[in-house]
C-alpha cells in the first residue's frame, strides 16, 4: 500500500463517520457527496467489491435524494460498515505490506 | 500460405438467426434489459470518461455514461480463433516498429513519411535495449461483407477497452437468462494472462513487484486500471508514488515510509508524467524495465499503420493473417484530389485523433461536412490521412431514440486487445461497439452503443 493509499484509507475513515452523521439527520443529498467521495477515494486502493458496493450505495441514495424513502440511507450506512470490515482487520498488515 | 482470416458464411448466418430471435423478444423487453445493464453499470461504477479533464478525483457532474446494446454479436468459435491467431501475430510487431524509427528504415518507412512523425528517437533507442517495449495495444476491426476481417486502426500502448468486453460479458450473464449458466470469470482469466505476460519480461525474479501507473480516478480509463491492477496482482500507483535513485533502480513509496524496490514498471500513457526522464535512466541503467513508456506514444501516430503488414512479412516471411485497408497521406496534392474526387469511397482521419473525433465517413457525410473537411484537410495536410472504406457487414441493434425503440441494423466494430511478452500473449474478451445512429461512428464518445459478444461452437 503506498502513502497515497494510505492517506485515502484515513481520509475514507473519516467520510466513514460524517457518513453516520449524514444518515442520523436523514441528509440525503450529504449522505450522497460523502459516499461519491468515498468511493472515489477507494477506488484502486480497496478490492473492486468493495468500491462496487460504495459505488451502488451512492447510486441509490442520490437516485433517493428528495425521496422519502429511508432504505437507500440505511443501505449506505451498511455500506460504510463493510468498508470498515475491509479496511480494519488487516489494517495493521497493510500498513507494513 | 495462410489465408486471410474471414468470418466464416455460418458465422455471417448467425446475425440472421440473433435478429429472428431478438424479433421474437420485442423491442419492449430488449429495452428493459438495456435498462437493468445499464443500472448495473453505473451502480458498480463502471464508465468511460471521455472530457478528459485532467485532474486526479471525479466530480459528481462528470458524465462517465456508457451506452451499453442488449443484442450480443455472435461469432463462431473458430472465427473467433483465427482472430486471435491473427492478432497475436501483429503484436510482437510494434517492438519492431520502433526500432525502424530508431534506425530510421527508410526501407520500410519512405524518408518523407519519416520526417513528418513526431517522436523521441533516444527515448526510442533507450527502450529497445529491451526484451519488449510495447506490451499492450488495442486495435479496431471491422468485417467486410465478404466475411474478411480488416483491421482499421491500432492504438498502442493506451489501455481502453481491454476489460469492458469481460466487464459486460460477465453482467449480461448475470443479468440476461439466455447467458445464465456460464461459470467461467473472464476477468480473473485475462488478469492471470496477463501477469504471466510481463512476468516474463523480468524472469530473474520468481514474484516480481510490477507496478502500474495511473493517473488517479478522473483517467478516462481509470476502471481499466483498477481492474487490471487487481487481476494481474499488480500495484496500482501514482507517479507520485514512484522514485527513481541515482543508480537507476525504481522504488515504490509505502504507506508506512518504506521504499519496495520494483521489478518492472507498466505505463499507460494517457498524460506524460514527472518521472518519464528518470524511467528512462533506469531503463538505461538496466535496472528495471519499463513498458508502454510514454515515448511509444508516437507508434499512435496513424500513418505508421499502413507499415504494420511490411514488418509482418519481414519478421516471419507470410502475409498478415488480418487484412487492413490501405494508408493513404493526405500530403501531396494530387493524393488529395483523388481522395476528395471518390470522397463516398474514403474515410478521413486525423492522424492522432482519438474517439473518432473530426472522423470524415464519406459516405455518410453531407456536402456541408466534405467542404469543411476538405477545406481543413487542404490547410492542415499533414495531420490527415484517407483509409479506403471498408464495405462493413451489419449486426442487429436496439436502436436509442429515447421513444418507443425498435431493432435497427447498424454498422459495428470488434476491439480487440491483447498483452505480448516473449512467449506469450493475453488477448482480451472483445468488445463490440455500434452505430445507433447511422453516421457509422462506433466511438463511445460518438455515441456508440458497446455490446457483448458471443461464441458459439462450431466453425
Amino acid at each position: 500500500m503506498t502513502r497515497y493509499d494510505a492517506a485515502k484509507l484515513y481520509l475514507m475513515g473519516r467520510h466513514g463517520a460524517d457518513v453516520r452523521v449524514a444518515a442520523a439527520r436523514g441528509d440525503r443529498t450529504g449522505c450522497a457527496m460523502l459516499l461519491f467521495r468515498m468511493k472515489e477515494l477507494a477506488s484502486g486502493v480497496l478490492p473492486r467489491s468493495v468500491v462496487e458496493a460504495l459505488n451502488a450505495a451512492y447510486v441509490d441514495v442520490a437516485d433517493t435524494a428528495g425521496g422519502a424513502d429511508p432504505a437507500s440511507v440505511l443501505a449506505a450506512v451498511r455500506a460504510v460498515e463493510r468498508l470498515e470490515e475491509a479496511i480494519l482487520p488487516d489494517w495493521e498488515v497493510r500498513a507494513r505490506d | 500460405m495462410a489465408e486471410p482470416v474471414r468470418v466464416s458464411a455460418r458465422g455471417l448466418a448467425l446475425h440472421e438467426a440473433v435478429r429472428r430471435r431478438c424479433a421474437e423478444l420485442g423491442p419492449a423487453k430488449l429495452t428493459a434489459r438495456r435498462s437493468a445493464l445499464e443500472r448495473d453499470y453505473r451502480r458498480r461504477g463502471v464508465d468511460f470518461l471521455t472530457d478528459l479533464t485532467p485532474r486526479y478525483f471525479r466530480h459528481p457532474d462528470d458524465d462517465g455514461h456508457l451506452n451499453l446494446d442488449p443484442v450480443p454479436y455472435v461469432i463462431t468459435t473458430s472465427d473467433w480463433d483465427r482472430i486471435v491467431r491473427g492478432y497475436a501475430q501483429r503484436l510482437p510487431v510494434f517492438d519492431d516498429l520502433i526500432r525502424v524509427l530508431v534506425d530510421r528504415d527508410q526501407s520500410v518507412i519512405p524518408s518523407h513519411i519519416m520526417d513528418s512523425c513526431a517522436y523521441d528517437r533516444a527515448a526510442l533507442a533507450v527502450l529497445t535495449r529491451q526484451r519488449r517495449a510495447v506490451t499492450f495495444v488495442g486495435s479496431d476491426a471491422m468485417v467486410h461483407t465478404d466475411g474478411h476481417v480488416q483491421l482499421v486502426e491500432d492504438n498502442p500502448c493506451t489501455a481502453s477497452g481491454m476489460v469492458y468486453g469481460a466487464l459486460l460479458s460477465t453482467a449480461t450473464r448475470r443479468l440476461v437468462d439466455e447467458f445464465a449458466g456460464f461459470d467461467e470469470d473472464p476477468v480473473i482469466e485475462i488478469g492471470q494472462a496477463i501477469r504471466r505476460v510481463h512476468e516474463e519480461l523480468c524472469d530473474t525474479v520468481s514474484a516480481p513487484r510490477i507496478v502500474y501507473l495511473t493517473h488517479g480516478p478522473a483517467d478516462p480509463n481509470f476502471v481499466e486500471h483498477a481492474i487490471v491492477a487487481e487481476s494481474a496482482g499488480f500495484d496500482l500507483a501514482d507517479p507520485e508514488d514512484v522514485t527513481v535513485g541515482g543508480d537507476g533502480t525504481v522504488r515504490l513509496l509505502l504507506g508506512d515510509g518504506t521504499r519496495q524496490v520494483v521489478d518492472l514498471v507498466v505505463c499507460n500513457h494517457s498524460r506524460r508524467f514527472r518521472l518519464t526522464g528518470q524511467l528512462l535512466d533506469a531503463v538505461a541503467k538496466a535496472r528495471v524495465p519499463v513498458v508502454n513508456h510514454p515515448a511509444t506514444f508516437a507508434l499512435s501516430d496513424k500513418y505508421l499503420f499502413g507499415y504494420l503488414p511490411e514488418l509482418i512479412r519481414r519478421r516471419y516471411g507470410v502475409a498478415p493473417l488480418l487484412g487492413q485497408p490501405d494508408t493513404v497521406p493526405l500530403i501531396d496534392a494530387g493524393d488529395r484530389r483523388k481522395v476528395f474526387a471518390d470522397i463516398r469511397e474514403y474515410v478521413i482521419k486525423p492522424r492522432k485523433g482519438l474517439g473518432g473525433k473530426a472522423v470524415l465517413i464519406g459516405a455518410t457525410a453531407n456536402d456541408e461536412e466534405i467542404r469543411a473537411m476538405r477545406e481543413v484537410v487542404s490547410r492542415r495536410s499533414h495531420h490527415f490521412l484517407a483509409q479506403p472504406r471498408v464495405v462493413a457487414a451489419r449486426t442487429t441493434s436496439l436502436s436509442r431514440t429515447g421513444g418507443p425503440e425498435s431493432l435497427i441494423s447498424s454498422v459495428f466494430d470488434i476491439r480487440i486487445s491483447g498483452y505480448v511478452g516473449t512467449a506469450s500473449t493475453a488477448i482480451a474478451e472483445p468488445l463490440v461497439r455500434a452505430d445507433l445512429h447511422g453516421k457509422g461512428l462506433v466511438n463511445v464518445s460518438a455515441g456508440g452503443a458497446q455490446k457483448p459478444m458471443y461464441r458459439v461452437a462450431g466453425g
